[in-house]
């Protein structure tokens, strides 16, 4: 059923239904929450008539208290505190009355206010009697002491006329009378009925007492106030019988009216505050019921609602989302290329309109599709054929053709016209490769015959033309190489024949055949002058390449040659000069050996002098050290005895010692020897007579004692001087014995010091010996430098000669200008000219000053600029 | 020998005689009838909770008898005791009592003629009590000491009952 309904019925249906469901709920709310309201109300109106009555009795209890206490004290106070609550009580009650609601209540509540009414009279009662008491009581207490006072003034009376029984009977009837009183107070206080016949007992006494001090009384006077008395007594007891009956009616009102009344209101008002808190009881159980009844009412239907709400929103959104989620779906599907896709939904909504349209858009989508693919597929078949031809054909195999079998259609056509434009431009392309092949291997071949048209007779036309004039190079470059076989460099091309190119490669060769004759000429005849002496001349044309190399090579040797013959020139000038200032150099060598020998002599002889000193240094040196040595053994052997000594001086100390202990000994026993004598005394003394002799010989002991004693201080005396001496002794033994030591160690250092003077001497000794065996060597060294100086003289003559003799060799060569001159320049910086100049007068003079050098005779070489000219 | 003189008719001998000893440089006596015997210094046995011139105790051939050290006694400062301290053994009422003095001199002679009574000076002294009298001996005054009153004391009583009653 619900298929066959639109989206938006079913959207309609299902708001409608939860619509329904939230106006009976609110319904339900509504009855709940007035039914307990209404409840409510009513159980706080009887909370407040309760309360109410609550009041009533308070106050009311308030009032009677109020009364009691009034009773009690009597006081005006607490009236009026009773009429101020029992107002307050008739007010609430009146309160209550008008709040009443049923008629049983209504009938107790009457009944209470009548009862109060009741009770208010009753209470004015017994207010109106207490104070007639109180009117009483007053009397009462005017009348009782007037009695009192005139009984006594009888008995005074009385006693003071010696009316003995008067003053008695008075004195009597005093007690009773006071008795009576006493009662009467004690009645009032406790109203207590023993205390009223007491009164009357006392009072019948208090007559008797009358009637007889009436018989007794004389007295006038007396009389007079007994009459007073009895009138008094009289008047009392009436108004204490008043009294009696006023109390008993309040009594009786108070305990029979109000006693009763008050308490009774009391329960009937706890009776009406009961009954409504029964009601109330009864009341609230059952809205707590209704109310529960209620909650649990709208919480069923909230879900019954939510349930339904569920199942409504389940029901429309699944039909609808579950669709048009597969044809979202469908559509992506579609979208992606997949166009086999189609939907069936058995709905008849706008859902399943959508789904069937969706699917004939795909159907049409398909259709198209297939066509497309059918028309792809033969255009792929033609393209591929003439992309493998093409691909064949760039390889070099240019007879490759396409297949026209594997096209159909029209498109055969387009196969066919692609491999006949690949064949026109194929076949002359052939042909001309044949013929540069053959060119190119030296096969120059015929002139191509065959017809071609357009642009390939062009071509053939071009190869014959280029076939014509390589035949003719070749012809041309043959006779040329001939020739230069033969020797005949100056043959050359005739470069007229040919045009462009082929001109300049006959013009090349002639220019490179002139280009290798001119260097090799210029060459030629620079060798020739070299070879007559001529160092002069260069080469000076102007090549490039290999031929500037050989210019370069060329001119180089010529300066390296003139160069080394120039410094050769100046070597030979050196040389000789240098051989003359040899010979001078010998000669001054060989006189300055025979001065260093003279020299040697002396020096040798001084040095001998010094060896014979040192040696008697060196031997007395060796004397003293054995003295210190000597000395040192003696210093050695006082230190030793000095050591002995000081032991000997111990000894003697520890000898002194020994005789101090001995001493204290012998002291000790002195002392005894006291104490022995004076004990003996005290025997003597004490044996009285018969002591005397012992106490002589005690004495006498005593003395000697005492002697000894002093010989023993004495003694000690000079022994601890000797001992004090002794430690003098071997302190100062002890400081020589120091400076002892201090001397061996300063003739230790001595010794020492003069071993190593010796020592030293010894070794000065030697080296005076090394040194003059040296000065011997080198006095013989200086014998053969003077020969060797005079033999290097020799050498240097011999040199000189044979230094001009190169000279003249080398004058054969004419050196270019610049050599020359820098020759010169050289010359004349070592000075050559002027050792020149004054070597004869030097030869002369070495000549004369020894005889024993022969100088060689060394010819003059002239070495002045204008003797260069000559060469 | 001079300082003694004997007298044949004095039948009560030891009267008139003196055992004199040193205390710092003073020479004090006291009477021979007193003394049983001299010694020389022993070792002295200390007890405890005596007053202070009480050394303590010796034992002199078995029997124990306490030592005062007269110089505490006198409230003079003490002095170490060495080989020339003596000990004057005094028998007073069959009780033995050591003294210790510095030393012990001799035997004397005093005749009560030449034994003057102690000046009166302010009471404050309080060691007269211990004096009986000032002895006259040449040149010499030598303090004649009580020894009963050095001795029976109502304090050192108590202690040397004690000790005497322990031994």
């Amino acid at each position: 059923m619900l298929k066959n309904l639109s989206v938006k019925q079913k959207i309609y249906a299902g708001f409608a239904a939860v619509l329904v469901l939230l106006i009976i709920m609110s319904v339900i709310g509504y009855n709940v929450i007035g039914s307990a309201s209404d409840g409510f109300n009513t159980y706080r109106g009887w909370a407040k008539n309760a309360n109410t009555s609550g009041r009533v009795q308070a106050n009311l209890l308030e009032s009677r208290l109020a009364a009691k206490n009034f009773f009690i004290n009597g006081e005006q106070k607490d009236v009026l505190a009773f009429t101020e609550c029992i107002d307050k009580t008739s007010q609430f009650l009146d309160e209550a009355e008008q709040n009443v609601d049923i008629p049983e209540r209504e009938s107790i509540i009457k009944k209470v206010s009548s009862d109060l009414d009741d009770y208010k009279a009753n209470f004015e009662k017994v207010k109106s009697l207490m104070e007639e008491r109180g009117k009483l009581v007053a009397e009462l207490d005017t009348k009782g002491p007037q009695i009192e006072r005139s009984l006594s003034e009888i008995m005074r009376t009385a006693n003071r006329d010696r009316d003995l029984e008067a003053a008695y009977r008075a004195s009597s009837g005093l007690r009773d009378i006071l008795l009576a009183r006493l009662y009467v107070i004690k009645y009032l206080e406790k109203n207590q009925k023993s205390d009223y016949d007491r009164v009357k007992t006392e009072f019948s006494n208090f007559d008797d007492e009358l009637t007889i001090l009436n018989n007794e009384i004389q007295n006038s006077t007396r009389r007079q106030l007994l009459s007073e008395v009895t009138s008094l007594s009289r008047e009392y007891k009436s108004t204490f019988e008043n009294v009696y009956t006023t109390i008993m009616t309040r009594n009786e009102i108070i305990e029979n009216k109000l006693d009763k009344i008050g308490p009774e209101i009391s329960s009937l008002v706890e009776e009406v505050k009961l009954s409504y808190k029964n009601d109330q009881d009864k009341l609230g159980p059952e809205l707590q019921a209704s109310n529960d009844r209620g909650i649990m009412l709208i919480i069923v239907f909230s879900l019954i609602a939510l349930a339904m709400g569920v199942a409504a929103s389940v029901l429309i959104s699944r039909p609808i989302v579950q669709p048009v989620n597969e044809l979202v779906s469908v559509a992506q599907a579609v979208a992606d290329g997949d166009l086999n896709q189609s939907l069936i939904l058995d709905q008849n909504d706008e859902i399943g309109t959508l789904a069937e349209t969706i699917n004939g858009m795909v159907t049409s989508l398909k259709k198209a599709d297939d066509a497309r693919i059918e028309n792809d597929r033969k255009v792929k078949v033609v393209l591929d054929e003439v992309s493998a031809t093409a691909e064949k054909l760039n390889a070099g195999n240019i007879s490759a053709r396409a297949d026209h079998s594997k096209a159909e259609g029209e498109l055969q056509n387009v196969l066919t016209g692609f491999n006949q434009a690949i064949s026109a431009v194929v076949e002359p392309l052939k042909v001309t490769g044949n013929y540069i092949s053959r060119i190119s291997k030296g096969d120059v071949p015929e002139k191509i015959t065959t017809d071609y048209k357009g642009d390939f007779n062009v071509i053939k036309m071009d190869i014959n033309q280029a076939i014509e004039t390589i035949g003719d190079l070749i012809s041309e470059i043959k006779v040329l190489t001939d020739a230069a076989e033969r020797g005949e460099l100056s043959v050359r091309g005739k470069s007229s024949k040919f045009e462009g190119d082929w001109r300049n490669v006959v013009d090349g060769i002639n220019n490179l055949l002139e280009l290798i004759i001119a260097p090799i000429e210029e060459a030629q005849g620079c060798l020739d002058k070299m070879s007559a002496g001529d160092l002069t001349k260069q080469m000076e044309g102007h090549y490039k390449g290999d031929f500037a190399k050989m210019k370069d090579a060329l001119n180089n040797s010529l300066s390296s040659l003139n160069d080394l013959l120039g410094e050769v020139t100046i070597a030979v000038e050196q040389v000789s000069s240098g051989a003359i200032q040899v010979a001078d150099s010998s000669q001054s060598i060989s006189q300055g050996a025979t001065e260093a020998a003279s020299s040697l002599e002396e020096t040798t002889a001084s040095i001998t002098e010094i060896s014979a000193q040192s040696r008697k240094n060196a031997e007395n040196s060796g004397n003293a050290n054995t003295l210190a040595v000597s000395s040192l053994k003696s210093a050695e052997t006082g230190n030793e005895r000095m050591n002995s000594m000081v032991s000997a001086m111990n000894d003697i100390n520890d000898s002194s010692n020994e005789i101090s202990k001995i001493i204290k000994v012998i002291d000790e026993i002195a002392f005894q020897t006291n104490l022995l004598a004076l004990n003996a005394a005290v025997e003597a003394a004490r044996a009285g007579a018969h002591g005397k002799g012992f106490a002589v010989v005690a004495e006498e002991v005593r003395n000697l004692a005492q002697r000894s004693a002093k010989a023993a201080q004495e003694t000690t005396d000079l022994i601890e001087g000797s001992m004090e001496k002794v430690k003098n002794g071997t302190k100062i033994a002890d400081q020589t014995a120091k400076a002892l030591n201090e001397i061996i160690t300063e003739i230790t250092k001595v010794s020492s010091l003069v071993e190593e003077i010796a020592t030293a001497s010894n070794e000065q000794v030697s080296a005076i010996d090394q040194t003059s065996s040296a000065l011997g060597q080198i006095d013989q060294v200086t014998q053969s430098q003077s020969a060797s100086a005079e033999e290097g003289a020799a050498t240097a003559e011999e040199l000189s000669a044979q230094s001009v003799q190169l000279k003249q060799i080398l004058s054969k060569f004419r050196l270019s200008r610049q050599i020359n001159g820098k020759i010169g320049s050289m010359l004349k910086e070592a000075g050559i000219t002027k050792v020149a100049e004054t070597h004869e007068d030097r030869k002369t003079a070495a000549k004369g000053k020894n005889n024993k050098k022969k100088l060689v005779e060394e010819p003059q070489i002239n070495l002045d600029d204008d003797d260069f000219g000559e060469f | 020998m001079e300082n003694i003189e004997f007298n044949e008719n004095d039948v009560n001998f030891q009267d008139g005689q003196y055992l004199t000893f040193n205390l710092e440089n003073q020479q004090y006596g006291i009477e021979i009838r007193d003394v049983t015997e001299i010694v020389g210094i022993q070792q002295i046995t200390d007890l405890p909770d005596l007053p202070d011139y009480v050394k303590g105790v010796i034992n002199l051939r078995g029997s124990v008898i306490p030592v005062v050290d007269v110089r505490l006694r006198f409230g003079m400062s003490e002095r170490s005791y060495d080989e020339r301290t003596c000990i004057m053994v005094v028998d007073i009422n069959k009780t033995s009592v050591g003294l210790v003095v510095d030393t012990v001199s001799e035997v004397i002679n005093i005749s009560n003629d030449n034994i003057e009574p102690t000046p009166k000076l302010n009471a404050k002294a309080a060691r007269n009590r211990y004096v009986k009298g000032l002895g006259k001996s040449g040149d010499d005054v030598k303090i004649i000491v009580d020894t009963q009153k050095l001795l029976f004391d109502a304090e050192l009583d108590t202690i040397i009952n004690s000790i005497a009653s322990d031994a």
